[in-house]
Parts: C-alpha cells; structure tokens; sequence
C-alpha cells in the first residue's frame, strides 16, 4: 500500500468531498429529521451511496490497494466535525461500508486479474452494494454494543422503516427485510456503477486540458 | 531574541491539544456546561485576534441553528407549551439548543485550527506519531474542506441556474459528479505542487521537528483542570 505525495493528496481531496456530503446533506438531515424525532426512511443507505460514490471516483485516480479504505478514514475524521457532533455510530459505520467495499474491490481485481482502479463497472457496483447493504447489520451491531438497545427492538425498528417505504403491513416481517436488502444493494450498485462511468467521464475530461 | 518572543506564542501542539478538548467536551458535556466549553472557545478566539469569528457572521450558519432548534421544538417530546398560538415542546426545545451548541463550538474550534496550523504543520505532527500518509491525508483535507464545499456549492448552483435538475435528472447527477470530480483533481493537483515546492515527501521523514514549547504545556494542563472542573 504504497501512496505517491499525488495520491495522499487526491486521497485529501475525496476525503473532503465526502466529509462536506456529511457536513451539508447530513447536517440538513439531522436539521430536519433530528435524533429522537420521526426519522427519514433509507437516509442512511442514501447518504452511504453517495460517500461511497465519491470514494470510488477517487479508486480510479488512486489506483492502489486500500485508496478506498484511506479515503474512508479521512471521511470518517471530517464526520466527526458534523453538525451532529461526535458519534462512535457514524464513525464506525464509514469505516465499515469503506473496509467492505475495499475487501470487494480486492477480490474483483484478483478475479479479473486486473490491477487496482480498473475493476469495472461491475466491480464497482458489487463494491458499492455490499458497502450499502452493510447499513442493516450494523443498526444490530451498533443497537446493542453502542446504544444499548436490544435486537428485539432494533429489529422492530427495522420492520417499522420497512413498512413505511413499502406501505406494507408490519405482518409481513420477511417481505419487507428482504425488499430493504434488496433496495439496499440497488441503491449501492447504482452509486458504484455511477462512480465508474463518472470517473471514467472525468479522465476524459481531465485528458483534453 | 527571535527564539525568546516564540516561547509567549502557542504552537501546534497547544492548538491541537485545544481542538482535541473542545471536540470531547462538546462530546461528553450537556446542558449549561455547553454554554460554558463555547465560552471557552470564544474567548481563546478572541486571545488569537478574533480573526475566526467572522465565521460567525455567515447567515447560513445562523439559519441552521434556528432550522435545529425550530425542527426539535416541533418534533421531539411532548409538546407541552402553547407558543405564538403554536403547541410547542420544551423538552425539544433544549435538545435542539445543545445540539446546536456543539454544533458551534466543533465549527468554531475547526476553524481556529485551521486558521492557526498550516497543512504541512498537521501532516508533519501526525507524522510524528507514526501515521505518515494518513496524517498528511487528513491534515490536507481539514485544510480543503472549505474550498470543496464552494466547488461543490458553485457546480450545484451552476447546474440548477442552466435547468440542469429539471431535465434529465440521471445525467445532471452523472454530470454534477464529473465536474465536481474534475474541478476538485484540478485543485489537487495545485495543492501536490505546492507540497512538493516546500519539500515535502513521503518516502522521508520531515526533519524540522515541531517543539513542545512551554505555552502549550501550560495550556495542555489548564484545559485538563478545566475538564475536571466540567465534567464533574
């Protein structure tokens, strides 16, 4: 994981890109849907989607293992200046959708025998909809090891968040957690296969300076 | 003569360790002890010429906390006070108050950070601790973070100014990606020459190291007394 002065630097950049999304978007969100109000249903999907994103935009110009990962702590760092102020949640949660994605992007470059940065579009989009799809484990992770909540409850939660999105009844539990999985993971190969094709727009462009 | 003023003038260290305090307090205090840790944070801006409180006169800051405390007031708790013919809750009311109070006091302690450490200086003080990329990573990019939020903040506007979010709404994201991408390589690319132009590398360990000076110890102790005094 050897990073050029070019790289730290384009790591920067994406960092801070990522950490204004949280500091604008999410500072809005936690504006207009505070904690312990009624909550916006997938604002966390969303807003992972898009970090993420921005994160895999920055892979192609910083075509080393672990660019994503790095990107991520920095991002995770600038979270913590957020309106919402600093939350262990949050932070880990950055570093656990970045570590994911980094860990697919690893194995589409050994599977395509390709070098870093240039996994494809479908390597990006896995990379982005395993980061997302993560956001559900963690609300059980963090429920019982952070905010002393039980599983019970967070499941619950969960179900409620569900039948909102979808206008179905809280009966059909499996239903409604499979169509989030699913909503999940389209959000995030959306986000991953949209990174690809802006990234590859943005070599171009930069090309013709 | 030079080295005698210095030791009267707080180094990084003093202003990180000053940072690092205020982001915990805002953390770990609540209530009336807020209002105190922003105290605090005013008065060392004010010690170091006031010059980031003109943050304070940004009316989107200001819009933002009564958007915070307004939202709370109508959505957490049980709205017990009839306010301007409106039912209102208290118990929000103040949960939105120090919420936007941490909001300040980390906006403000940033800035001072970030107006007193270079780029270079904060890369160079993590490195020190063993985590050179990163540091210099994550120093950089506190330093950038106002300039990206224009660059994205201007492409935005440029792009809403043109219809571009009336229309084709899938290529005006994909488009408001690139340029931002673009914009901000370009950008980049500025911030890695000057970083090269001072000399600095990453296969090398700066060699200029960052001194303790006594300022910044006196500091470092005043603001654990002030801990203890706060938090318990």
């Amino acid at each position: 994981m050897k990073f050029t002065l070019r790289h730290l630097v384009y790591i920067a950049v994406f960092g801070a890109l990522w950490g204004v999304l949280e500091m604008t978007s999410g500072a809005y969100l936690h504006v207009l849907f505070p904690p312990g109000a009624s909550y916006l249903p997938l604002v966390g999907p969303a807003m992972a989607a898009l970090g993420l994103a921005i994160a895999l935009v920055g892979r192609r110009f910083v075509p080393r293992s672990g660019s994503v990962l790095m990107i991520v702590v920095v991002a995770a760092l600038l979270k913590l200046l957020s309106l919402g102020g600093v939350k262990l949640g949050p932070f880990l949660g950055i570093l656990i959708e970045g570590g994911l994605a980094e860990v697919v992007l690893l194995a589409a470059s050994r599977l395509r025998s390709a070098p870093a940065g240039a996994e494809g579009r479908f390597g990006f989009a896995m990379a982005g909809a395993i980061g997302v799809a993560s956001t559900i484990p963690q609300k059980f992770l963090f429920a019982g090891l952070i905010l002393g909540k039980s599983l019970g409850d967070t499941y619950q939660g969960l179900i409620k968040e569900g039948s909102m999105v979808f206008g179905l009844s809280a009966g059909y539990a499996l239903a409604i957690v499979i169509f989030l999985v699913l909503v999940d993971l389209a959000m995030g190969g959306i986000a991953g296969a949209l990174a690809w094709e802006a990234s590859l727009a943005a070599e171009t462009r930069l090309a013709r300076y | 003569m030079e080295r005698a003023l210095r030791v009267w003038v707080i180094g990084p260290y003093g202003y990180l360790a000053f940072f690092v305090w205020a982001v915990a307090m805002a953390a770990l205090t609540d209530g009336l002890r807020l209002g105190w840790v922003l105290l605090v944070v005013l008065s060392f801006s004010l010690l170091g010429g006031g010059r980031t409180l003109s943050g304070l006169a940004r009316s989107r800051l200001w819009l933002m906390v009564v958007a915070l405390v307004a939202s709370s007031t109508l959505l957490i708790g049980e709205k017990d006070v009839s306010f301007a013919g409106l039912m209102v809750s208290s118990e929000g009311f103040w949960a939105g108050l120090w919420m936007a109070l941490r909001a300040m006091i980390i906006f403000l302690a940033a800035d001072i950070l970030v107006g007193a450490i270079s780029a270079m200086t904060l890369a160079q003080l993590l490195e020190g601790w063993g985590a050179a990329g990163l540091g210099f990573a994550v120093g950089l990019a506190l330093n950038l973070l106002p300039t990206m939020q224009r660059l994205v903040e201007d492409v935005w506007l440029a792009l809403r100014l043109r219809g571009g979010l009336r229309q084709e709404r899938w290529r005006a994201i994909r488009l408001f990606l690139v340029t931002v991408t673009v914009n901000a390589l370009q950008y980049g690319d500025l911030a890695a020459e000057a970083a090269e132009a001072r000399g600095f590398s990453v296969t090398r360990r700066q060699r200029r190291a960052i001194e303790w000076r006594w300022l910044d110890a006196v500091l470092a102790c005043g603001l654990a007394a002030l801990s203890v005094v706060l938090l318990i």
